[in-house]
């Protein structure tokens, strides 16, 4: 029972990175690598006034966010002066600098071995499956609901004419950097609480758990799952948790290869990712849940649903 | 102090350096900016270590093995990934995801297959210059270094390679319709690019080692400063990757160790902001603004 239940509290957390990831790459068109990122930015804050500074937890999460938000209100405005590759490789350089502070400010963020033992701000089972899942559903659950809205309404729509036609959409009026601005900085409030709550789950915090790759890997999320709506994070985010634990019941110790079960859910969950990421970019398919499946039903058929 | 910095600098710079124009290569004649070369240059330094220290084959030999390695990876990467996408008239940044995704791929296959990273296999005289501490194998890889570049622009000048090449980076439309044979220039352009790396992998793995994971480690300066330097301007990739590997020591001057790396590439960045295309650098593509 606790084992399901810290699952589902990993697949809120990971539904909560999905989303923020698909609210940029999904919606917006921006191809970033910098989620992560950012969720260490606001879990680092939230941990660091929580646990050192004696904060309370919610006033630290909040604070995180705002943390995270500012970072990302302060680079996006460099970010959206580059286009195409050199954005994500702008990208790309903001999340090895971000990983650089964490690294190295020693006194501040533990650097390489990071914080260790980090309590549980609630503790109503004496469990701490429970008391994490019940955390988690109580600041995820309000948010998937406003995503929902988010992603269904005019904000979203117009991201999505950005992304399809960026000219036409400035000239029809819309301040392009604007909304991209939003989406970068509403992104960045969700992986900050993602992060957060990530880091409670594991009880430590370090620079590893934001690595490059698990931005790849909400890419992938996204990819697989789909662009824009609620439903295909959801199914993105069951795609990235179900496969580590899938690959943890094989059992490998006759494999050729193999060093240990850990090392094979680890690398075999890489593989599997990058495997199917490229396969769905290859077939061209839009995901497991196309756009245009959901936004058929929300606006008609018209030719707005009909991607490319 | 600062001599052994610029030394060090220079050194760094010159290899990532060969990392670049290894990306211009490929970048001028396919379009897609293939960050799986960091990967594919991992496995090639692992089977260069095997090569030479476990199956004991001469140096000669290993580096011939590495060659075809490389030419086969980069081949197959293009022939099941990049011509597909590019057929379906995929953008940069949809091959830029795949390469990421083969990035990790061929990592954690390396890390199965090889596990953690390659020792250093040698131990390298030490020259004393003054102050400076120089590896004699530093030594002669940037004196490679050098002499690749010298061969990569007579070559870009004078052969028809390097004017086709020049040709398609320009205008790959036209280039087409004019009867460039872009399978031959593809396969010339893998084979130069296989060379380098084989190279590389030979130098770096007997100076210092490479760990399973490391590949953004070497790609990432590299494309940062081929962008910086500008990416479809020769020049530009060589001048923009020494300027990074001069800052990533020269920084360190200033700021504590460990925080010349993020100094390095926020400082880059905040060059590239406001000149896009980079130091030398035109425009990439016919839409480009």
């Amino acid at each position: 029972m606790r084992y399901l239940f810290t699952v589902f509290n990993v697949f809120e957390i990971y539904l909560l990175l999905v989303l923020a990831a698909n609210l940029q790459f999904g919606s917006a068109g921006l191809v970033t690598v910098t989620t992560f990122a950012f969720a260490g930015a606001g879990a680092y804050t939230t941990i660091i006034l929580y646990q050192i500074y004696q904060f309370n937890f919610l006033a630290s999460l909040l604070l995180g966010v705002i943390m995270s938000a500012s970072i990302s209100y302060i680079l996006s405005p460099l970010l959206l002066r580059t286009r195409s590759l050199y954005f994500v490789i702008s990208g790309l350089t903001i999340h090895y600098v971000l990983l650089t502070i964490f690294e190295n400010w020693i006194s501040l963020t533990g650097g390489a071995n990071g914080i260790k033992d980090i309590p549980r701000p609630l503790n109503l089972f004496n469990v701490a499956a429970y008391d994490n899942l019940f955390l988690s559903s109580i600041l995820a659950i309000p948010l998937f609901i406003l995503m929902y809205m988010l992603l269904r309404s005019d904000f979203s729509l117009i991201l999505r004419c950005i992304r399809e036609d960026e000219i036409g959409s400035e000239a029809a009026g819309v301040n392009i950097r604007l909304f991209k601005r939003l989406a970068l900085i509403i992104s960045s409030m969700l992986a900050a609480v993602a992060g957060s709550l990530l880091v409670l789950h594991l009880s430590l915090i370090n620079p590893n758990i934001f690595s490059l790759h698990e931005s790849i890997f909400l890419l992938a999320g996204v990819v697989i799952g789909g662009r824009g709506t609620l439903l295909a994070s959801f199914v993105g985010a069951t795609y990235l948790i179900l496969i580590p634990e899938i690959l943890s019941f094989i059992p490998v110790d006759d494999l050729p290869f193999i060093i240990s079960p850990s090392e094979f859910v680890g690398q075999g969950k890489q593989i599997l990712f990058g495997l199917t990421m490229i396969a769905f970019l290859m077939m061209g398919r839009q995901g497991l849940i196309p756009e245009r499946l959901i936004l058929g039903r929300l606006y008609g058929r018209s030719k707005i649903c009909r991607s490319s | 102090m600062i001599w052994q910095l610029l030394v060090n600098g220079l050194i760094a710079g010159s290899l990532y350096a060969l990392f670049a124009l290894i990306l211009f290569f490929i970048f001028n004649t396919t379009r897609v900016l293939l960050v799986a070369t960091g990967a594919i240059f991992v496995l090639m330094s692992h089977s260069f270590t095997l090569t030479v220290y476990k199956l004991k084959i001469n140096y000669s030999a290993a580096l011939g093995i590495n060659v075809l390695l490389g030419l086969l990876l980069l081949y197959v990467s293009f022939k099941l990934i990049h011509y597909p996408l590019a057929k379906r008239g995929a953008d940069a940044e949809t091959h830029l995801i795949a390469s990421l995704g083969m990035m990790i791929i061929l990592e954690n296959i390396t890390y199965w297959v090889f596990g953690e990273g390659t020792k250093e296999l040698v131990s390298s005289q030490v020259l004393v210059l003054g102050n400076v501490y120089i590896k004699t194998i530093q030594v002669v890889s940037f004196f490679c270094a050098i002499s690749i570049f010298a061969i990569a622009g007579v070559i870009l000048r004078r052969t028809w390679f390097g004017k086709t090449l020049r040709g398609v980076a320009s205008n790959a439309d036209l280039s087409v319709v004019l009867g460039v044979n872009e399978r031959l220039l593809s396969f010339i352009t893998f084979l130069f690019s296989s060379i380098i790396l084989a190279l590389l992998a030979c130098l770096i793995t007997l100076d210092v080692g490479v760990e399973s994971y490391s590949s953004m480690n070497f790609i990432l300066p590299s494309v940062i400063g081929a962008i910086f330097g500008g990416l479809n301007d020769f020049k530009g990739i060589i001048v923009g990757s020494f300027i990074v590997g001069l800052l990533m020591f020269l920084l360190l001057r200033i700021v504590p160790h460990g925080w010349q790396v993020g100094c390095t590439y926020f400082l880059v960045l905040l060059i590239l902001v406001y000149r896009r295309r980079g130091i030398f650098g035109g425009r990439l593509w016919q839409h480009d603004i």
